[in-house]
């Protein structure tokens, strides 16, 4: 064979990929100017004469197909133009559907992300509960698990000052290894060795990079400055890597971290030899595997390990059935166990993805409904001799153009969903964020979408709209074939679907969304007006435990003088926020019950609002160290005595739960020592205070246990401090007036946290009205979701009935008459759909209310919403139904009976 | 709406080459690769891929078209298609013809310039 003989091979070859329609017309001339040129070219060029003969068709084969994409695109784009009411409702629904998909994965993924910057997260693991620094020092020996161990306790809050202002800053008190486990690198100065473990050292800080960016102005030659801590000098020693907030960002984000080994003075928890204390379980433990040691061993030998502690120092527990210990995925923003991850996966998946299946369904609808309107011209091009997979690629372009045209704005509108749902402050005493905002990862998953659900709702309407059935088609002048009318058409079953889903969606929704309504504004039993907050600790800001005692009692006595201040007092816990394990047991004769625990100073029930019924409320003497005295609310009252006079009898309290409160809300476990500590312990009653209702959800009134607050709490104080409650007299700002009164007692106390009680009860809501809006929105998507399916399918039948319609209309039907015909389909379909989807709703309600809240089923059966909610649908429904109805009427009898 | 010559400018030299080709003469493929070749001593070759993909898309944009007159049957290779200049496409070539005629203008008048200033 001669080369011009292969090359004339290769070059048919190639020619052969050309697309269809070039091929058919210009494909016989290519090979035969080529035949006739190429001996000329072998013998002008040689060898590299035919390379740039073959190299010409290789570049044109793609250019061609990259043309006519773009001729689709145009053409695509023209249609789309010429039908923009069909354009704007596939572009919002499938907007909405991406939008939630995306923030489904975003939600996803920012809860299961890595902790950024550490290498090989998933060898570390973390025990569900915290321990004692001693039991952690045995796992720490545990040298063929783990490769390095940490441990840490947060959070800590810290009374930090930079530049003479004092700021309250969280952060861990860590063992050594704590960076060098995690395995992350100083962006400057070093971390910490284990000489910084050494007592008697000058203390070491490492801040983080974003509170060195923040508070330190990026200061590059920040390594070896002092920063005071608590009112003590410390020596910072490095500054984290960028991004970097610790082993638990989430829950425990932290700006700060000192050693374990730090004078108790500089952080409180360290207090009372913690270090060498069985019973203060407050150090998170987290460790790194050896490669090749699974979880599951790695488990079994922490459990043997933990059993014999138990055994040998005779703790709580010993005699415990099964597991001890229970290892997390510490590699991760939030810890979870293995296990749970698919459940994650899975909710956020058929979450998401059944949005978008609603979504998709509705369009292809909608493109079904559109096609029959263009048989004519997919006819009339198919019948001349356009491909009928070149007319499916057209088709499908245009609707991977709708699917990229919806794309972008949902993922737009998903990022600013995120950004506000990063933003809602959760109502816990120490900062908890999630970073939900979407990433690259997000941006591809919404890549990934547009393509499939660009695939999926416009694969089948283009299938069915270039089925080779072409003469029917040109003949009844672009209607297809006449059938008869189809009672039950695959479409018809999709709407009624859809109808009966969009009712239980919004059904469900508008349940919990109005029944979380219905519940806020619940806290009663005291008095929010004019009632203020503001913070204290001023340990951290370097006073001694005394001195913090002697400066509220100032303060105390200062405040009350004030002329906008109608009462004050101190306290520890509030009437309305998420307390640290804040339960305490107490035994009837033969129950152990549980109430919830208050921490309150003398005035506390004048200030509050909250009536005493019997007794007193507390005096100087009970705070004295001996005193043994409590006040108990009503409910408790009416739990133990039946309502009888209960001041002056006694009362076993202890506390018996776990220690560290297991499956806690995140900042809420309370390691403070007292409160795990605490025997039971004989207290008198010596007055009965109303009952506090302070639940987010309406829920049956809890017994209240309030202890005095004692000049030793001031030593630690719970995470939000001190609390000086005001009552103001009404239209003074008395927040700035005890600023002012603070400053000038010591300018070195930093107050936090001032807030008014109705901001506070807000906060406290935050995150059940992000739910209900939440709910109230999906709602509404199903709602608009299920109006425009059935406005495409009533489109569709009265393009496939336009015949039918126009000879009715030739015999004497009247306008009225026809559209009734038309909108009797729609009628049935909305009636049906309703029925199954009450149904169904009903079903579910009554799942939900066993699940969620007592107050379920009264709301269930709230009639506003079980009529209102078909109503409303119903309403829109029909309306979906009428507008595209209305043009039958406009159906010329005269154009539809020469189309014969 | 008939495409105005003007949008057209300034044409690929592709476009130029085949469009001039066909200036006089209606032709086949193989005698525009052939007309160019000689027209430009063999410094331009319109290989046959880039030769059709340029009529495809001069037919697409309306400058050219299948020409219905054939050579004598004894010449006739029954299998050829010949193209010819639509009025668009005459009116294209003229107008980059006459741009081209500008430019060569504007070069001569600057050299004049450089001329006299030695």
């Amino acid at each position: 064979m001669t080369p011009p003989a292969i090359g004339l091979r290769l070059y048919r070859a190639l020619a052969s990929a050309f697309p269809y329609e070039f091929k058919n017309a210009y494909g016989d001339e290519l090979m035969q100017v080529t035949e006739d040129a190429i001996d000329e070219i072998w013998r002008r060029y040689g060898m590299l004469g035919l390379a740039r003969l073959l190299l010409d068709i290789a570049l044109l084969v793609p250019a061609e197909y990259l043309a006519e994409v773009r001729q689709d695109i145009r053409y695509g784009l023209r249609m789309l133009a010429r039908s923009p009411g069909f354009t704007a409702v596939a572009l919002i629904s499938l907007s909405l559907g991406i939008c939630i998909a995306t923030c489904a994965y975003s939600e996803l993924s920012g809860m299961l992300r890595d902790l950024p910057g550490v290498p090989d997260p998933d060898q570390l693991v973390s025990l569900q509960l915290p321990s004692s620094y001693p039991a952690y020092q045995r796992y720490r020996a545990l040298n063929d698990v783990f490769s390095s161990t940490l441990a840490y306790v947060a959070p800590v809050p810290f009374g930090v000052s930079t530049g003479g202002r004092a700021e309250r800053a969280w952060g861990h008190l860590v063992t050594s290894s704590y960076f060098s486990t995690l395995g992350v690198h100083p962006a400057l100065g070093r971390f910490f060795d284990q000489a910084d473990e050494q007592p008697g050292r000058a203390p070491a800080a490492v801040i983080s990079f974003r509170f060195w960016q923040e508070h330190l102005g990026s200061d590059p030659a920040v390594v070896g400055k002092s920063l005071r801590v608590n009112g003590y000098p410390s020596t910072i020693i490095g500054v984290g890597p960028k991004e970097f907030l610790g082993a638990s960002p989430a829950l425990f984000a932290a700006d700060v971290w000192l050693p374990v080994t730090v004078d108790a003075r500089l952080a409180p928890e360290l207090s009372d030899n913690a270090l060498e204390r069985r019973d203060l379980t407050m150090f998170h433990v987290v460790g790194r595997l050896r490669p090749g040691m699974t979880e599951a061993a790695a488990e079994a030998e922490l459990d043997t390990v933990t059993q014999q502690m138990q055994q040998s120092y005779g703790e709580a527990g010993k005699d415990q059935k099964g597991r001890r210990v229970l290892l997390l995925n510490a590699g991760r923003v939030i810890p979870l166990r293995k296990q749970d991850l698919p459940f994650f996966r899975e909710f956020f998946f058929v979450m998401g993805g059944l949005v978008l299946l609603i979504a998709c369904a509705n369009v292809a609808n909608m493109m079904l409904a559109r096609a029959a309107d263009r048989r004519k011209e997919i006819a009339l091009r198919l019948a001349l001799g356009a491909g009928r997979a070149r007319l499916i690629r057209q088709l499908l372009t245009e609707s991977m153009l709708v699917a990229v045209g919806a794309g972008i704005p949902g993922f737009l509108l998903c990022v600013w969903c995120m950004h506000l749902l990063s933003q809602v402050r959760m109502p816990f005493p120490i900062p908890v964020v999630f970073d939900l905002n979407p990433d690259w990862r997000a941006l591809l998953f919404t890549f990934g979408l547009m393509l499939v659900t660009g695939v999926a709702f416009g694969l089948i309407p283009a299938l069915q709209a270039t089925r080779p059935s072409l003469v029917p088609a040109l003949k009844e002048g672009g209607h297809i074939q006449l059938r008869k009318f189809r009672r039950f058409s695959l479409r018809n079953a999709l709407v009624l679907c859809q109808m009966a889903a969009s009712l239980t969606l919004l059904l469900l929704t508008g349940y919990m969304g109005l029944g979380i309504q219905s519940t806020l504004g619940a806290q009663e039993g005291f008095d929010p007006r004019n009632l203020y907050l503001i913070s204290l600790d001023p340990v951290r800001d370097g006073y001694s435990p005394e001195r913090a005692a002697a400066f509220f009692e100032k303060l105390l006595d200062r405040v009350e003088r004030l002329g906008a201040v109608a009462d004050a007092c101190l306290t520890d816990t509030l009437p309305v926020a998420i307390d640290g394990s804040p339960d305490v047991t107490f035994s009837d004769s033969h129950e152990m019950r549980w109430a919830r625990r208050h921490v309150v100073g003398r005035h506390y029930f004048e200030t509050a609002g909250i009536s005493v019924l019997a007794g007193r409320s507390f005096l100087k003497e009970d705070e004295a160290g001996g005193a043994r005295n409590v006040i108990v609310s009503q409910e408790l009252v009416r739990v133990l005595w039946k309502g009888r006079d209960a001041v002056g009898q006694h009362l076993e309290i202890g506390n018996d739960r776990p220690a560290g409160g297991v499956g806690a809300m995140p900042g809420t476990v309370d390691f403070r020592p007292k409160v795990i500590g605490g025997e039971r312990q004989v207290y008198r009653i010596v007055g009965v205070v109303h009952d506090v209702t302070e639940d987010m959800v309406v829920n049956k009134k809890h017994p209240a246990i309030y202890f005095p607050l004692r000049a030793a709490d001031y030593a630690q104080p719970s995470l939000r401090g001190v609390t000086l409650m005001l009552r103001a007299r009404p239209g003074v700002d008395a927040i700035t007036a005890v600023r002012r009164e603070i400053a000038t007692m010591d300018s070195a106390i930093a107050p936090f946290n001032a807030r008014s009680m109705a901001e506070q009860i807000a906060q406290f809501m935050s995150a059940l009205q992000a739910a209900s809006w939440t709910y109230g929105l999906i709602g509404v998507f199903g709602l608009v979701l299920a109006s425009v399916g059935l406005a495409g399918v009533t489109a569709y039948s009265v393009t496939q009935r336009g015949h039918e319609i126009g000879i009715r209309l030739a015999l004497g039907a009247q306008k009225r008459d026809v559209l009734g015909l038309v909108m009797k389909e729609g009628v049935v379909l909305v009636t049906a759909g309703a029925l199954i989807g009450l149904a169904v709703a009903w079903a579910g309600m009554r799942a939900l209310a066993g699940m969620f809240f007592s107050v379920a089923s009264v709301q269930g059966a709230d009639p506003v919403l079980l009529a209102g909610a078909p109503l409303l649908l119903a309403s829109l429904a029909l309306l979906a139904c009428y507008l595209p109805a209305r043009r039958s009427t406009r159906i010329d009898p005269v154009v539809a009976l020469r189309q014969e | 709406m008939p495409a105005h010559p003007e949008s057209f400018l300034p044409l690929k030299p592709h476009w130029f080459h085949v469009l001039l080709s066909l200036a006089d003469q209606d032709q086949h493929g193989y005698g525009i690769m052939q007309e160019v070749l000689d027209r430009t001593g063999g410094k331009v070759r319109l290989w046959p891929a880039t030769l059709y993909g340029t009529l495809k898309r001069l037919m697409d944009e309306d400058l050219i078209e299948e020409s219905a007159t054939r050579p004598a049957p004894a010449e006739d290779d029954a299998r050829r298609r010949y193209y010819r200049l639509t009025r668009l496409g005459r009116r294209v070539l003229a107008a980059e013809s006459e741009r081209l005629e500008d430019l060569v203008r504007v070069i001569h008048a600057k050299r004049g310039l450089k001329k006299a200033e030695v």
